[in-house]
């Protein structure tokens, strides 16, 4: 064993003296490889980060443009003076999807779709109301906002208002 | 041609290894320089970068469209435009702001498409003045400055706002209004009283 390796490194005939630079080369092209690995996946990641920030911009503004206080929700009675949301307005159309239908085509948003989602505690209990019309399957961005929900004249309670935003097809 | 033979023969039986050790070289040189070349062209000669600058350019300006949507009250936004090193060409039409300029490396033309959330009346009709006075004004003229849309006490004619407004969304398709980079633009949110409505808020965009 150690007479073939001292006859491969005393041998002076040159049959692997071409290959003497493959190593260091290796060691530079996977070098380069995770170099370039490395810089795709943050481009992709700055893509992505980009791309999704659009997104909750978006619901953000569709939020902002519905809860102002002369915007569309106003209007149709959901939010009451002072910024409350009206739950027994917002249960009636929540079911409605003609009535949803309708508040989308008049909100004046084009190109996107949205449903409301109103979380409030009733008596320690959660409750949580969905607009029927939310998909559960499309990619969905969703925006809060945090609000004073009246139940009855008696009651009003903390709560949070979500838009959820999804591209119309 | 012996000679030849002679060249070609030592070549082939030649157990030094000397051609062998030129050939792999040459492949490695070869190898590396497609490698670095073509590492080189992602890097410096894509138009990614060109793309990207063009695209802040479109989502400032959509951004600050909708941003005058979201207020309260009529105001009036001035918006300026940054001098770049590039020349560049801002189109709008009613559901996107497009921006374009024209020195690309593929090809020629680079195009970022931004898309607008509302639907802003672009370039209106405006007589002697700018803004929401000038769109009164040249209702004014036409309807009667009894029905401007200016005050709950002169209010527009219903459908005549509609109409204005389809027939520009019918001319920005076919001529997307080009922005002059030079000029400021001036985003406004104005209301409109129309007959049999509340008031119709609306975000102008104008130079």
């Amino acid at each position: 064993m150690r007479n073939q390796l001292l006859l491969f490194i005393n041998d002076r005939r040159g049959v692997s003296e071409e290959f003497t630079s493959l190593p260091a080369l290796m060691v530079v092209m996977i070098g380069f490889a995770l170099f370039f690995a490395m810089m795709a996946g943050v481009y992709y990641q700055h893509n992505e980060r980009v791309k999704s920030l659009d997104k909750y911009e978006a619901a953000n503004f569709v939020l902002e443009k519905l809860t102002s206080a002369n915007g569309l929700l106003a209007e149709k009675g959901i939010i009451m003076e002072g910024g409350v949301i009206n739950a027994v307005k917002f249960n009636e159309i929540r079911e409605n999807e003609d009535k949803i239908e309708k508040i989308i085509e008049e909100s004046g948003i084009i190109g996107l779709k949205f449903g409301l989602k109103l979380t409030y505690w009733e008596k320690d209990n959660v409750e949580e109301k969905e607009w029927v019309n939310i998909p559960s399957n499309a990619d969905k961005v969703a925006a809060s906002k945090q609000v004073a929900v009246y139940l009855n004249d008696a009651e009003i309670v903390p709560g949070l208002l979500t838009v959820i935003v999804w591209r119309a097809d | 041609m012996r000679e030849v033979k002679d060249i070609s023969k030592s070549i082939i039986f030649n157990k030094k290894g000397d051609i062998s050790w030129l050939l792999s070289q040459v492949a490695l040189l070869i190898a590396v320089g497609i490698l670095l070349a073509s590492v080189a062209s992602l890097a410096f000669y894509s138009d990614w970068r060109k793309k990207a600058e063009i695209n802040v350019i479109a989502s400032q300006l959509a951004r600050t469209i909708e941003a005058t949507e979201l207020k309260e009250f009529p105001e009036r936004i001035k918006f300026l435009f940054q001098d770049k090193n590039y020349s560049y060409d801002i189109f709008l039409s009613t559901e996107y702001i497009t921006v374009k300029r024209y020195d690309g490396k593929i090809s020629k033309e680079i195009m970022v498409k931004k898309e607008l959330h509302i639907r802003p009346w672009i370039n209106p009709p405006m007589s002697d003045e700018k803004g929401a006075e000038g769109i009164y004004k040249y209702f004014g003229s036409i309807y009667g400055s009894h029905r401007n849309g200016a005050s709950p006490s002169t209010k527009l004619p219903s459908g005549v706002l509609e109409g204005e407004i389809e027939t520009m969304t019918k001319e920005l398709a076919i001529n997307p209004f080009k922005i002059n980079c030079k000029k400021p633009l001036y985003i406004e949110r104005i209301s409109i009283y129309v007959e049999g409505e509340n008031a119709e808020s609306i975000v102008i965009i104008y130079q």
